[in-house]
């Protein structure tokens, strides 16, 4: 009697603690909050350094900095290559985020169409589908170097030269990520929404224009937003598909450590790219964040 | 054909053509290059000579050495993805997603920013180096850079992300009934953990291994500015034989034994999944 309820009635959980479960408890709490840190190090730690260590006053940048100072920054932007590098990446980020997007968006309108065609046209629907989405995320786990010398024999045997090789090569890189995020924009466009539009006369590219897009554009813009910060960061495409007089940030600062690495106004680029890049993932985290909660409500 | 099927292809077909014929057209013809060489009139005869001129111990180094540093990259962020997938999805909410913005942050960053800012830590004056010499560790500073170290350790940090969040988003899709249903089968925690937990999130974490080496076999930043030109990887090898050596032959034929090397893991593990969030 007594072993059989002893079997069917759980222990009660004592109140005090002991010392050993306390000192456990604590050492968990403890390894875990290690362990974060440790990870989260791995992960930004590289970007803190560059920023902390960009307001140095020694003459070779250092981790922990000495003294602050804000005047490598000036003197970075006073140089004649680096400005001319800074636009550089600035014209072909802007180019190819638009250009991505606006491609991203055609794509996303138009396999939502022939999703919506799917019961009329049934075997050239799956065919199509699947096939332009296969061929559309292929950018998206090919090695980039691959396709930097794809792009850079293909160039070089038609003949193109010029800046756009760049621009074309950083749109391709961008399109799978601009399509994702559009896709998941035009998702927030409810069904009910397009066809009252449609039901009260709207053709349908109006109800595209007036209804469609209007609603996706939070996604649109994160779109624009995480396509300009991978171009304007992009290095391994850059570097095999520049011209040799004009280079973008990122190889000005590849060229600068074989010269002179860790000066400080190398540092102060590097800082600069850094801080731009965390306000525009901010900025497109915020609209990722809303569109989410659009699309649960 | 009904008129929202033509309005559709005529939306996706000029797209598609941009695709086709700046990515995949210039894919195959590096492809078929690689198979053939120009004879003595220009004609464009098929052979395998690029291939006969990278097969040597040289070349079978440089493909070691990347298999090396990714496979212990794709073994390291499983690791300690798992582990902080596991801490992050016990935590409160609020602290949760700005952990899980943190995740996003290596993804936008610059590769040569994040290669720079590990030049500053690991340097012969750097931040690592001063801490060991303050503990009275080492008397003269270590050299850290420049060594395949160097490289595993600027990759992991890297690539991360892409082996955390597909682990997290299927952590945080468990049912937790699962476990109130083990706990009152009597399961232990241990065996909780082995036969719901590692069960449910062995498919991310495959696949965002995949997806990492894949990342890591093809990183070209990071390995030429942590490795310098002692640790030469499958890429570096690529830039040297197109850059430096003129020679597009040897380099097309290691840019395809690079990508077969890549593709045949993504294809097996993580096909169909979304990068990002690991879902299908």
């Amino acid at each position: 009697m007594v072993v059989s309820r002893a079997l069917s009635v759980p222990p009660e959980p004592t109140r005090e603690k002991s010392a050993a479960v306390w000192l456990t408890r604590l050492g968990g709490r403890l390894w875990k909050i290690v362990f974060i840190c440790a990870a989260i190090g791995l992960m930004v730690g590289p970007l803190l350094v560059v920023i902390i260590a960009s307001t140095s006053t020694t003459r070779f940048s250092v981790f922990p900095p000495v003294g602050f100072t804000l005047k490598w920054y000036v003197v970075a932007m006073q140089q004649e290559e680096v400005r001319a590098a800074a636009l550089y990446s600035l014209w072909v980020a802007i180019f190819s985020s638009i250009a991505s997007t606006a491609l991203a968006l055609l794509l996303a309108l138009g396999l939502e169409a022939i999703d919506r065609a799917r019961f009329v046209v049934r075997r050239l629907h799956s065919f199509f589908a699947s096939g332009s989405r296969i061929v559309l995320m292929l950018p998206l786990m090919f090695p980039l170097i691959v396709m930097a010398v794809a792009l850079l024999d293909f160039f070089s045997q038609m003949g193109w030269y010029g800046s756009y090789t760049l621009l074309i090569a950083h749109t391709l890189y961008a399109l799978p990520f601009a399509l994702t995020l559009v896709e998941i924009g035009l998702a927030g466009a409810s069904d009910e929404l397009r066809r009252s539009a449609l039901s009260l006369g709207a053709s349908p590219w109006q109800t595209i224009w007036h209804v469609v897009l209007p609603a996706a554009r939070v996604g649109i813009g994160a779109a624009l937003g995480l396509t300009f910060i991978m171009s304007f960061g992009e290095f391994t495409l850059a570097l095999f598909l520049h011209e040799p007089e004009s280079v973008t940030l990122p190889i000005h600062i590849y060229n600068s450590l074989f010269a002179n690495p860790l000066t400080p106004d190398i540092t102060a680029v590097s800082g600069a790219i850094t801080i731009m890049t965390v306000i525009g993932m901010a900025i497109v985290l915020l609209a990722a964040r809303r569109m989410m909660d659009g699309g649960e409500r | 054909m009904n008129t929202t099927f033509r309005s559709a292809v005529l939306l996706t077909l000029p797209v598609l053509i941009f695709v086709v014929v700046l990515f995949v057209l210039p894919v195959a013809m590096l492809l078929l290059s690689s198979f053939g060489l120009p004879d003595q009139n220009g004609d464009v005869v098929p052979s395998f000579a690029a291939y006969d001129g990278i097969w040597n111990a040289r070349t079978g180094k440089v493909f070691l050495t990347s298999l090396a540093i990714s496979l212990s990259v794709a073994l390291l962020t499983t690791v300690i993805g798992l582990q902080f997938a596991l801490i992050i999805n016990k935590m409160r909410p609020t602290a949760a997603s700005l952990l899980t913005v943190v995740l996003f942050l290596p993804l936008a960053t610059s590769e040569i920013v994040i290669g720079y800012g590990w030049l500053i830590i690991l340097g012969r004056n750097g931040v690592v180096n001063l801490a060991l010499q303050g503990l009275g560790l080492i008397s003269a500073p270590l050299s850290l850079l420049y060594s395949p170290a160097a490289v595993v350790v600027g990759l992991t940090g890297l690539l991360l992300p892409f082996s955390a969040l597909p682990i997290l988003t299927s952590l945080s899709s468990i049912d937790s009934n699962l476990y109130l249903a083990g706990q009152s089968l009597g399961a232990s925690r241990l065996r909780m953990a082995f036969e719901i937990t590692f069960p449910l999130v062995r498919g991310a974490m495959l696949s965002g291994a995949a997806v990492v080496y894949a990342l890591a076999m093809s990183a070209f930043a990071i390995p030429s500015v942590l490795g310098g030109q002692r640790v030469q990887t499958a890429p570096l090898n690529i830039y040297i034989n197109y850059i430096n050596l003129f020679d597009h032959a040897s380099g097309s034929a290691v840019a395809c034994m690079l990508l077969i090397l890549v593709m045949i893991p993504i294809l097996l593990f993580a096909r169909g999944k979304n990068l990002l969030t690991g879902r299908v």
